[in-house]
């Protein structure tokens, strides 16, 4: 896991906190839960990275380009 | 395994008049399946967005966000730091970008996927390295 400092309004913090107790948690799983919330409703149920795969692995061929002498020469040979 | 893939694998992929531009399809498609993670060096997102931008790619700025998405390494002074102890190592004839790529691959325990036919002989000594049809043979016969 990753420490991050991140800061909150203070109401949300002292319901987050009452929460916490009641449920007989951490205020941190609480946070943690509410942004795994926030991903899977940005990204489903793909991670950004799987997400960035499916939209190459699905590039529409109307949009890729004519490649120059010079860009399919330094695909087969090498870079400037 | 943990893939660092090169900019001219990309740019096959964007383009359509390569000769590996299919199999380059074909990579994203079994990377896709096969849920693979991605390092992209920074280096390389700037070197395939300036090609693409002289090819005058109609979206650079999805593909870029699509990037992004990637685990992006950068060249800091960390990565510096970790290069001249390799350099000191290992001579090499390499040129400094080929070499700083195939050094981020190494440092991230990652296999360099490339069409560059230079790098590929090149890079052995550095860190894994294939073409992306070997990558699909590997996966299909595993």
């Amino acid at each position: 896991m990753i420490r991050t400092q991140i800061y909150l309004p203070e109401e949300v913090h002292s319901n987050l906190q009452k929460l916490a107790n009641r449920k007989g948690t951490t205020l941190s799983k609480l946070v943690r839960e509410g942004a795994k919330t926030v991903l899977e409703k940005n990204y489903g149920k793909m991670t950004p990275q799987l997400k960035a795969l499916k939209f190459l692995a699905n590039y529409p061929d109307d949009l890729r380009v004519k490649l120059s002498e010079s860009a399919v020469k330094l695909v087969r040979k090498q870079r400037d | 395994m943990k893939l660092a893939i090169d900019s001219s694998v990309f740019i096959s992929h964007l383009g359509q008049n390569d000769e590996f531009s299919s199999d380059s399809k074909l990579f994203f498609t079994t990377i896709f399946e096969q849920k693979e993670k991605i390092i992209i060096p920074t280096l390389i997102i700037a070197e395939t967005l300036t090609i693409l931008r002289q090819q005058n790619h109609p979206s650079l700025k999805p593909i870029y966000k699509t990037f992004n998405d990637f685990n992006i390494i950068d060249l800091d002074s960390k990565f510096l730091e970790k290069f001249v102890n390799l350099l000191l190592k290992q001579h090499t004839n390499m040129k400094t970008s080929d070499l700083a790529i195939a050094a981020t691959a190494k440092f991230n325990e990652s296999t360099l996927i490339t069409w560059d036919r230079k790098i590929l002989t090149s890079a052995k000594s550095i860190c894994p390295i294939l073409t992306p049809k070997q990558y699909i043979e590997q996966t299909k016969s595993n």
